[in-house]
């Protein structure tokens, strides 16, 4: 089943991007005009919001923000929790939380006005509050099945791995204090629910200056280059754990906070959207539905 | 929940102030912001507008229903032109071409002419705006300058745009006479078959201004176009004839040549009927020209036409009267003469005179005849004057009779009275064996009718060669009669040799002998030697 998710994920993104350089090709110039220029246009007719092709992924936009709705009733009622795997859900639920802002954005043609783009901002909001909420969600250690692990399972977890660590490579307490540094575990509990930007920061130095934190690191060991591989990932594994760790309170009342922030957003946009609709189609705006 | 209520007093309510719409109208819908207006322009459950926008914009409604303007087959909605909620300073109205390349024939009025280079506005101003409706809508929406805006309201007569400089003078209509290539080529393009008075013949020709001379006392002058008198020439046309004819010029005159009355006129409707060779004669060989009168006239009444005089000279001189048609017809003055009963002259035709042409007596030279007339006023006479003479003059008719001037009535009888009285064998003679020709003058022959003394010699040859021409003066009649030369009244008896005894037996010839004077023989008469011896030979017996 993973794969069949997995090809259906793919088919999804290729469509979806697909989709975007159609439009983008098709409506770019159009998208570019200045607002006032645009209903001279020969495209205006099709991509203006009740165009044929403007209204079409306002439609399929707005759709697949509603089906986003599909993964909280799964996380949230008991009846649906045999569907499937909550982590393949919230798979589709990214998806469909960026391919429907961005459809939803074409559909507006860049113009945000009246009651509907607040609707719009919220569907930003949410979406990047998506993203916030996807990172946070990374700092909390879970099973393969995407379950909580409680901290003690956690802890235990990390002993083995610093265990594992400093036999396998044979370091010093030198180099494990060294590894706790760059880690930043110190850093990150001292500062709470601000700790997230300090884990931030620190992943983004990783990502971008992983051979720095490797150099100063392995600069203190004699690891034999053919080891270096492994222990590069297992160091990486350690600092992973050593951050969520430090951020385990911080990052459980992070995400209540983020859920405060992220669902108003989204009720707020699915109401007015509900309202843009039934605004649209009250006045005759029925798509190619007559 | 605080938070989630907050950011719905946040976002909603505002919002919902008015902003269902998808975007700020333009400035002349402005008035119309806010969610309950909507419906004053959208149709629930129908996207088009049409209804909506034509509800309010009524003249262009009502223009559309007219069936006239740009806007009256257009099918598509009016939000498809004209989209709206594209903010304030969005125009309604644009042009795809640029204004100054609008097609004008989609109104339904083509600018033809110097229209093209018109500019919009030069038409489409407030001030020439005319249309009731058109200015109580614009009235209404007063916050915009509307008059100075709209493209409607315009009527379509010249006079929306143009001064009347006629004043009313003629219709409306000024594309009859106008065109809009040239204001000033009216009389290119009128129609004058349309006017009353149609444009025939030279008439076509001639420049407008010279009937329609301009309106002394208005600005700008402008032709006078109405009120012509046209029902008569006279009404442009100076009567150079003064009123010596009647004012139908038509009758004389027509439209392609002024001067060609001839040609027209029929004179078969005047008092005197053009006739004959009339009928060809050039009008100012009768109708000479007024001479005093500037322009030169011809005469055209007053004419004495009772007569032929007054235009042809009399060569007769008042001879015949001045009733000349009794003899000339108009055909041929000199040669189509009427049949004329010469009875009635004091010189009828009779005999081969009735054959005879005038002319052949008539003749130019003669003038005219004598009241008496005599042959020789016509013939010539053949004798030469050789009857003059004679008791009655010579006249001809004495011998000769109008039936031919052979034979001559001069018969033997007639011939018994004159000199010569034909006797014996002259009865039988014919008339020429006497009288042959002569020459009266030189190289000139007659017949000789008269002589001084008339003598046998003058037919007859002297065969005695003059042998009596002495003794008997060559008088025949001595010897011979008119019965036979050869039956003679000789008496020997009365010669000088009168014969007696045997001389009585002896034949002429013995005494009488044969002589020859080398060209014809003769018999010698006289003188004949008669003595004796001249005819015996003395014999012995007498010696």
């Amino acid at each position: 089943m993973k794969t069949v998710h997995r090809i259906i994920m793919v088919f999804l993104i290729i469509s979806l991007v697909a989709g975007i350089i159609w439009v983008i090709y098709s409506a770019g110039f159009y998208y570019l005009a200045a607002l006032q220029e645009r209903p001279r246009l020969a495209q205006h007719k099709l991509w203006k919001p009740g165009g044929v092709f403007g209204h079409g992924l306002g439609i399929i936009g707005g759709s697949g923000m509603i089906l986003m709705f599909v993964y909280s009733l799964r996380k949230r009622i008991r009846r649906f929790r045999r569907w499937g795997r909550l982590q393949t859900w919230l798979n589709y639920h990214i998806f469909l939380g960026i391919a429907g802002p961005v459809l939803v954005t074409f559909h507006t043609a860049f113009k945000f006005g009246g009651l509907v783009s607040v609707s719009y901002w919220s569907m930003v909001a949410v979406a990047l509050s998506g993203f916030i909420g996807r990172y946070i969600y990374t700092k909390i250690p879970r099973r393969v099945s995407g379950k909580e692990l409680t901290l003690q399972e956690f802890e235990e977890q990390d002993r083995k791995m610093k265990g594992n660590l400093r036999r396998e490579f044979n370091l010093s307490d030198e180099t494990m204090q060294l590894i706790d540094k760059v880690a930043g575990t110190e850093k990150i509990q001292q500062r709470g629910l601000l700790g997230i930007f300090t884990i931030l920061s620190l992943d983004m130095v990783d990502w971008f200056g992983q051979r720095n934190l490797f150099t100063q690191v392995t600069a203190t060991t004699s690891i034999p280059g053919n080891q270096l591989k492994a222990f590069r990932r297992l160091l990486k594994k350690r600092v992973k754990i050593a951050r969520q760790i430090a951020f385990w309170n911080a990052a459980h009342d992070l995400f209540h906070y983020w859920h405060v922030i992220h669902k108003p957003f989204a009720y707020t946009m699915i109401i007015i959207m509900i309202i843009h609709v039934i605004t649209a189609v009250t006045f005759g705006y029925t798509w190619i539905l007559q | 929940m605080n938070l989630f209520r907050f950011l719905i007093l946040f976002f909603l309510i505002p919002a919902l102030r008015g902003q269902f719409s998808p975007g700020e109208l333009s400035k002349y819908h402005e008035d119309l912001e806010g969610t309950l207006n909507c419906t004053k322009c959208h149709e629930l459950r129908k996207k088009e507008l049409s209804d909506g926008c034509i509800l309010c914009h009524s003249p262009l409604k009502n223009r559309i229903n007219a069936g006239t303007g740009f806007h009256r087959d257009k099918k598509t909605d009016c939000g498809d032109c004209h989209p709206e909620h594209n903010g304030r300073t969005f125009e309604l109205v644009y042009w795809p071409k640029d204004i100054s390349r609008f097609d004008h024939d989609e109104t339904g009025y083509t600018l033809t002419g110097k229209h093209r280079a018109l500019k919009c506005n030069q038409c489409h101003t407030g001030k020439l705006i005319k249309a009731p409706d058109i200015i109580a809508w614009a009235t209404e929406n007063s916050k915009f300058s509307v008059l100075d805006r709209t493209f409607l309201g315009l009527e379509r007569k010249c006079t929306a745009c143009h001064a009347d400089v006629h004043r009313g003078e003629v219709t409306d209509d000024c594309s009859a006479c106008h065109n809009t290539d040239d204001w000033h080529q009216a009389a290119k393009q009128f129609d004058h078959d349309s006017a009353r008075f149609r444009l025939i013949g030279a008439h076509r020709n001639v420049p407008c201004e010279k009937c329609h001379k301009p309106h002394t006392t208005r600005k700008p002058a402008v032709p006078q176009l109405t009120g012509l008198v046209f029902d008569r020439c006279t009404g442009c046309h100076e009567d150079v004839h003064r009123g010596e004819v009647t004012g139908d010029c038509a009758a004389c005159h027509d439209n392609n040549d002024w001067k060609r009355a001839r040609q027209t006129f029929d004179h078969g409707k005047s008092r005197y009927p053009l006739t004959g060779s009339h009928s060809t004669v050039v009008c100012e060989k009768c109708h000479q020209p007024h001479s005093e009168w500037k322009p030169v006239v011809p005469q055209l009444t007053g004419l004495a036409y009772e007569n032929c005089s007054p235009c042809h000279t009399d060569i007769h001189k008042g001879s015949y009267g001045i009733t000349c048609e009794r003899c000339h017809t108009t055909n041929d003055w000199k040669n189509d003469l009427k049949p004329f009963d010469h009875s009635q002259t004091s010189y009828p035709l009779r005999g081969k005179h009735t054959e005879v042409k005038c002319r052949a007596c008539h003749t130019e030279d003669l003038k005219h005849l004598p009241s008496t007339p005599s042959c020789v006023t016509c013939h010539e006479d053949k004798h030469f004057g050789q009857f003059a003479g004679r008791a009655d003059g010579g006249a001809c008719e004495s011998c000769h009779t109008v039936n031919g001037f052979t034979p001559a009535t001069f018969s033997i009888s007639e011939h018994q009275t004159v000199r010569f009285k034909l006797e014996g064998s002259h009865l039988a003679v014919p008339c020429v064996s006497c009288h042959k020709p002569y020459e009266p003058q030189p190289g000139v022959s007659a017949t000789r009718f008269i002589w001084e003394t008339v003598t046998c010699r003058m037919c007859h040859e002297d065969i005695h060669r003059g042998q009596f021409r002495d003794k008997y003066r060559n008088d025949c009649s001595i010897c011979h009669n008119t019965i036979l030369f050869t039956q003679l009244r000789f008496d020997h008896q009365s010669t000088d040799f009168p014969l007696d005894g045997k001389h009585e037996n002896v034949r002429c010839e013995f005494c009488h002998k044969e002589e020859n004077d080398n060209t014809v023989k003769f018999v010698r008469y006289y003188p004949v030697a008669h003595r004796c011896v001249d005819c015996h030979t003395l014999t012995e017996e007498f010696r």
